[in-house]
């Protein structure tokens, strides 16, 4: 029976998330009633406070090493859901700074956008320190609904209509794979919660049952596809082509960061089962860091572009992945698992920080006649918005992994975790392809710098200032961490 | 063991005996005077074969949805007040408040779809014209992706060329 | 070692003001006025050096074997890590001892009256604000390398200066010249980088740390001061000292320096006369304790010393340029003070490090002092007779030669006396040493009387300004913008550039005297920092201080028994003999140096290269790149093409996806059993 303690204890672990609620609510309800015809910078506005007053919350939360959970142990208190949600409040914010500028210059200011990021917040924070399949499931879809019809929401374009649909129906499949395999695991190991499956995968011997390796392969898929991992990635670069811009940078982050939180949680549950699914992880990996850089080099959309860097830093961070299991190395135990977690940490936040400021700038340059997404678009951009263009310069530099920036650091320090972890062929691999991917965003730097524009004088903005203020952030902490990594992780508590 | 299923299983048979005893009566019982109209899947609403570009009224469809939600999540009150009584008595306000908040959530949602209109049925009001006429214009269908970009400048010149890149995109389908 | 000592706190403030001050002009320097961006830019390193006299008063209120500490560059923070992955860890601290706060009250206090000179000098400049951005970065990473306490740090402030370096230098860019001097010197920097950057990663191969000192003793010096394997020391030394040869200007990675003259002068005196290239002698005085380990690092740190040293002296005989004069002289100084580190010498080679950057700076400030008079002429040729005329200049300028000459009691005679007498005692070649350097010497007194004849003592050799068409521009070396708008003649320079000058001729005057012979003060108050090595006089100082005089003294009168004859002219030789003299033609055309390399690197090597790029890359890695990349882009396309746009396809896919993963697993586990 639950005493009073522990309600409180509960209330506590998902404070943050019923602030995120409540400021949805109320600006759901304000939008209809009190500010009905007033002005609606009051939408964006609370929502950020909303998103600060979570963050506040989160931040105070008592930081217990391992081990603590809440609601019946299905959620989990730890570092891990902590850093994520810091992650996750982060990609909020900038995502709805961005969305105030672009909203408003594309003629789609309601309010609804700002409620449903916030509800789909909610349920990628939930995603993130999920200690149960069912919760984990739960968390997704909450994310799954409000990026739906966020992707649709410029229901007027029928590509941001196309995009909505096929997001939905691919991930409706995508949850059913998911769903199927929480039930075969469950079957397999008679139960959902994460530290009890881990518990009865370690104590049995013998080899897992073919219930339970079915299981998993549903759940890399049903993760994999949310994380957009080759072959389950089709749907990524269209869904980012057509849907509103500030959209679909939310989208690239929240689902991203909610998607390898979770991961990195149900494969650390099924290390003792690693030899069986980390062969299909490796190969994952690969498959998709080769294919995601593959075909972004083809890619003259920046949008379409972004989309498939998107999927080879999802590849980047599968390696991550692949060194979770590796607790002993030689029969000596080895710190990977931390490293591999503090890596994919580290990286899910430059990869914040840098993709967001990609689409911000595209963001910042649209207007209600003009939405920016072609590379051709950003001809001449060093002469015409020099701020703009050097900031998009910085993400650039950091998306290929060049320091001084965030992307070179959280690569190496996933670079690192693979080499201690001994994935070594999957180390090679990355190096390779981040080479590769180097000529890719170096184009649009070049196109930005060296090219003439072409294009006749669009129609001015109505508001900027959000977008501007979204890509200054988001460029400061690409160069700051970069130069000063620990200085993220003392900002946010992450590391040993 | 099993026994507890048994009221499932007499349920399960009564069900089946009302709803096959109504379906062959009516058929034995009902004159039948087939017209075009009835023989269509539904009577209701639109015509099953035809444009779909066709305009039909969406408040019907709307105040369905709103309805549906709203009704499965009342049904989640019966189980609720099952547990609750059977419930000791300690934690009973813990129920109770977490059924609150449920309720809170539910009128949440009520005042929002309230404050927006979808319940105004509003018969009296023209439609409000379309902005745009073009959107019932026949469209080219849409293709996502650059295939009619071309490829850009990295691999060689001669293959750009060949025909395996000019053929790049047949017509475009859509779904 | 101590880990906190009231005073400390303060530590971060020292880069941490003028790092404001670049932020301050960086974004919003254009808006202000000039008075405020010079103000605050002046400011803000004086600020610097105020905190840094306070932290230095309160280290040496610790016992001498206390004298180190490692705080946080951070405000209000213990000490925190900056990098930490896995076994690599480096701090963002600083390391608190006598040497880094020697090289902090050098760096702030000329650099302090150097900004304050520069707001005189640049008056006139369009881009005022954009000279004091870069200056105060420089402050800031000149500030990084030296506090610093570990040897990333330090590369991150030595890759800072040389980046600011090189702003400067080709700071006036509309100048291709002045793009070309950066350039170089950039490009020569970066070879001593190379070396620099292996040095440091065998560095952390060898001790698995790159932090210098830690109170538990895990730092690499306090490893390496245990005893090291000579082969390591060797390698590491000699490493660490390629590194110190580009940033330090010494032979044969001298040349860019005399090149960065192009930059205006007040950088000339900051960044090539008083601190940045004395970075390298920083750094191998830092490291002492691997360096003393291995006599091969030793000599040939010695050797390439000396020898940079008589080298450049010869050089600077025969230069007209008066900044150019002053560049060769500044590298064969450099060369003492790496004699003085190869002889193990170290706290005689940093003492020379503070008394050149009095007496550099102030010649330099001087010379530009002498060209913002003349309205932008450099070429001695058609100078003199300017004694009368721009007297505060002229009687500062002739404290700095006597300082130079090494004239007692002036601050040069302290200091390259104790290297000289010290290099006598080296267990080896010592006797060269002392020779070669002491010839040097002569050569030193000499180009400087030279210098000082052909300035202000020879008859005047310029037409006034405003009654001559001569104007800037019509010599490749002339400060295109420094004395604009000053409109005619000869004019002496403002009080915020002659204050400095007067502040940095007493320096110069009496700076000396804290390092005699009899009472070394400064090498008392360098001891806790530098390894100890046993270096010793081959006879007793009092001898050797006599016979410095004595060279000093037989410069100047050969300098002023030639010159004296030749007042009209200000030349020794005819033009017919200029060229008919091999000696001459050599040291005029430094050494042919530049030429040769020119020649060898960019003329063959740029053929050979040609060849390389025509025969190699352009056929087999071009091939194989093109090759690669037309694969990449054949696959993309094709690829491409799977990219449909039905929902089913993708539908599809995922399901071949899924079966290909259940499969494999369920398969994977059959394949064990």
């Amino acid at each position: 029976m639950p005493d009073k303690s522990v309600i409180i204890g509960d209330m506590q672990a998902i404070l943050p998330m019923i602030v995120l609620w409540v400021t949805a609510s109320v600006i759901a309800l304000g939008d209809v009633s009190l500010w009905k015809r007033g002005n609606k910078a009051i939408n964006p506005l609370l929502a950020i406070v909303g998103v600060l007053v979570a963050f506040k919350f989160l931040v105070n939360t008592p930081r217990v090493a391992s081990g603590a959970t809440a609601f019946a142990k299905s959620l989990a208190i730890d570092p891990l859901g902590q850093i994520s949600g810091i992650a996750l409040l982060v990609t909020a914010v900038l995502s709805i700074l961005l969305a105030w500028t672009y909203l408003k210059n594309r003629g789609l200011d309601h309010a609804e956008y700002y409620v449903l990021l916030l509800l789909s917040l909610t349920g990628a924070m939930m995603m993130a320190s999920a200690n149960d399949l069912i919760v984990l499931f739960l968390g997704l879809e909450i994310l799954s609904f409000g990026l739906y019809v966020m992707a649709g929401f410029a229901r007027t374009e029928e590509r941001s209509e196309e995009a909505s649909v096929k997001y939905f129906l691919l991930g409706a499949f995508g949850s059913a794979f998911l769903l199927y395999g929480i039930a075969l695991v469950y079957g397999a190991t008679q139960s959902t919660n994460l530290e009890q499956i881990r518990a009865t995968l370690s104590s049995s011997s013998g080899a897992p049952g073919p219930m339970l390796l079915a299981g998993i392969g549903l759940l890399i898929v049903g993760l994999g596809f949310k994380a957009a991992i080759v072959p389950f990635h089709q749907w990524t670069p269209d869904v980012y082509e057509g849907a509103p811009t500030a959209a679909t940078a939310y989208m690239a982050g929240a689902a991203k960061i909610g998607a390898f939180a979770a991961m990195l949680r149900v494969f650390g549950a099924l290390t003792p089962v690693a030899a069986s699914w980390l062969p299909a992880i490796q190969i994952l990996a690969i498959v998709t860091m080769v294919f995601g850089n593959l075909l972004a080099v083809t890619q003259t959309n920046v949008k379409r572009l972004l989309a498939y860097s998107s999927i080879a830093h999802a590849g980047y961070l599968l390696v991550a992945i692949a060194a979770l299991p590796s607790e002993t190395v030689n029969g000596i135990a080895s710190n990977a698992p931390d490293l591999a977690v503090g890596g994919a940490l580290f990286y899910l936040f430059a990869y914040v920080f840098m993709t967001l400021g990609a689409f911000g700038v595209l963001v910042y340059l649209s207007s209600k006649g003009r939405d920016v997404q072609h590379v051709n678009d950003l001809r001449g951009l060093a002469k015409r918005e020099p701020a703009a263009a050097y900031a998009m310069m910085f993400f650039m530099l950091s998306l290929g992994g060049i320091p001084p920036t965030m992307g070179f650091m959280g690569k190496w320090q996933i670079f690192y975790a693979a080499v201690t972890g001994q994935q070594i062929m999957l180390a090679i691999v990355m190096a390779l392809t981040s080479a590769m991917a180097v000529y890719y965003y170096l184009r649009v730097v070049w196109v930005m710098c060296f090219e003439e524009t072409t294009e006749a004088a669009a129609p001015e903005p109505v508001a900027r200032t959000g977008a501007m203020a979204a890509i200054m952030l988001a460029a400061a902490a690409t160069i700051v961490f970069g130069i000063a990594p620990n200085l993220l992780n003392a900002i946010t508590g992450m590391g040993p | 063991m099993l026994s507890g299923y048994l009221p499932m299983l007499v349920m399960l048979v009564l069900a089946t005996v009302i709803a096959g005893s109504m379906v062959i009566g009516s058929f034995f019982l009902g004159p039948k005077k087939p017209s075009r109209f009835k023989s269509e899947s539904y009577e209701c609403g639109m015509t099953p074969v035809g444009s779909a570009r066709e305009r039909f009224p969406i408040k019907f469809y709307l105040i369905a949805m709103l309805f549906i939600i709203f009704d499965i999540e009342t049904i989640f009150l019966y189980p609720w007040a099952v547990t609750f009584r059977d419930s000791v008595k300690s934690v009973k306000m813990f129920y109770l408040a977490e059924m609150g908040v449920f309720v809170l959530i539910l009128f949440v949602g009520y005042f929002y779809i309230l404050g927006k209109g979808a319940l105004d049925w509003d018969e009296g009001r023209e439609p409000e014209p379309v902005a745009d006429p073009s959107i019932f214009k026949p469209r080219p269908p849409i293709r996502f992706g650059n295939e009619y970009s071309g490829p850009i400048q990295i691999a060689s010149k001669s293959e750009s060329g060949t025909p395996a890149t000019s053929a790049a995109a047949g017509p475009g389908k859509r779904l | 070692m101590i880990y906190q000592f009231a005073q400390a706190n303060l530590v971060w403030l020292i880069p941490g003001l003028p790092l404001l001050g670049f932020l301050f002009h960086a974004f919003l320097g254009k808006r202000m006025g000039k008075s405020v961006v010079g103000g605050i830019a002046t400011a803000v390193v004086f600020a610097s050096f105020a905190i840094s006299v306070y932290v230095l008063m309160g280290l040496m209120s610790h016992p001498e074997e206390l004298r180190r500490a490692q705080v946080s560059l951070l405000p209000g923070s213990d000490l925190t890590p900056w990098i930490e992955i896995g076994a690599f860890k480096v701090n963002y601290g600083a390391l608190i001892d006598p040497l880094s706060m020697l090289m902090c009250l050098i760096i702030t206090g000329v650099g302090g009256l150097i900004h304050l000179y520069a707001v005189g000098y640049m008056a006139q400049d369009k881009d005022f604000s954009r000279f004091f951005t870069y200056l105060n970065l420089f402050i800031f990473f000149m500030l990084t390398l030296v506090l610093g306490d570990n040897l990333l740090l330090m590369f991150v402030g030595w890759e800072g200066v040389g980046l600011c370096s090189y702003l400067l230098i080709s700071f006036w860019f509309e100048d291709t010249e002045n793009s070309k001097a950066g350039n170089k010197a950039f490009i020569v920097n970066r070879i001593g980088d190379v070396g620099f950057a292996l040095g440091v990663m065998a560095v952390f191969a060898t001790f698995g740390t790159l932090t210098y000192h830690t109170p538990q003793g895990s730092g690499f010096l306090d490893l390496a001061a245990k005893g090291i394997a000579p082969a390591i020391a060797t390698a590491i030394g000699l490493l660490l000292f390629v590194g110190a040869c580009g940033k330090s200007a010494q032979f044969p990675l001298h040349v860019w320096l005399p090149d960065a003259m192009a930059g205006p002068t007040p950088v000339s005196a900051l960044i090539h006369a008083a601190t940045m290239v004395t970075a390298g002698v920083v750094m191998i005085t830092r490291v002492s304790p691997i360096i003393v380990q291995s006599p091969i690092a030793m000599t040939v740190i010695a050797v390439v010393g000396l020898f940079t040293a008589v080298f450049a002296a010869t050089i600077a005989l025969t230069q007209n340029d008066i900044k150019k004069v002053l560049a060769y002289s500044t590298v064969s100084q450099l060369g003492f003070m790496f004699l003085g580190c190869g002889v193990g010498a170290f706290s005689a080679g940093m003492f020379h490090v503070t008394t050149h950057a009095f007496f550099k700076a102030l010649l330099f400030l001087g010379a530009g002092s002498v060209i913002h008079a003349l309205s932008g002429e450099q070429d001695m040729r058609k100078m003199g007779g300017l004694a009368k005329r721009i007297p505060i200049t002229y009687w500062t300028m002739v404290i700095g030669w006597l300082a130079i000459c090494g004239v007692p009691p002036f601050a040069g005679f302290w200091s390259k006396d104790e290297i000289l007498g010290l290099a006598s005692g080296a267990p080896s070649w010592g006797v060269v040493y002392y020779v070669v350097g002491l010839a040097t010497a002569v050569m030193t007194a000499f180009y400087m009387t030279r210098l000082m004849y052909k300035t202000f003592w020879t008859k005047q050799r310029f037409v006034e300004a405003g009654h001559d068409a001569h104007g800037h521009g019509d010599h490749a070396d002339t400060e295109p913008d420094a004395g604009h708008g000053h409109g005619h003649g000869v004019h002496e320079s403002p009080p915020k550039m002659w204050i400095p000058l007067a502040v940095l001729a007493v320096l110069s005057a009496i700076g000396g005297l804290i390092g005699t012979p009899w009472a070394n003060k400064f090498e008392h108050f360098l001891e806790p920092s530098i390894a100890k090595h046993e270096a010793h006089h081959l006879f007793a100082p009092n001898i050797g201080l006599l016979i410095g005089v004595f060279a000093a003294a037989a410069g100047i009168l050969l300098g002023r028994a030639l010159y004296s004859k030749k007042m009209e002219t200000g030349e020794l030789l005819t033009a017919e003999e200029k060229a008919k003299n091999p000696l001459y033609q050599g040291s005029a055309n430094l050494w042919y140096i530049d030429g040769w390399a020119y020649r060898t690197f960019v003329i063959w090597g740029g053929g050979f290269a040609t060849a390389v790029w025509q025969w190699i890359d352009k056929i087999l890695i071009d091939g194989m790149v093109n090759a690669v990349a037309a694969v990449i882009g054949f696959t993309s396309e094709l690829f491409r093409r799977v990219q449909t746009g039905y929902i089913r396809a993708y539908a599809m896919s995922m399901l071949v996806g899924v079966v290909l993963v259940v499969a494999g697993l369920l398969l994977g586990s059959l394949g064990k059993h």
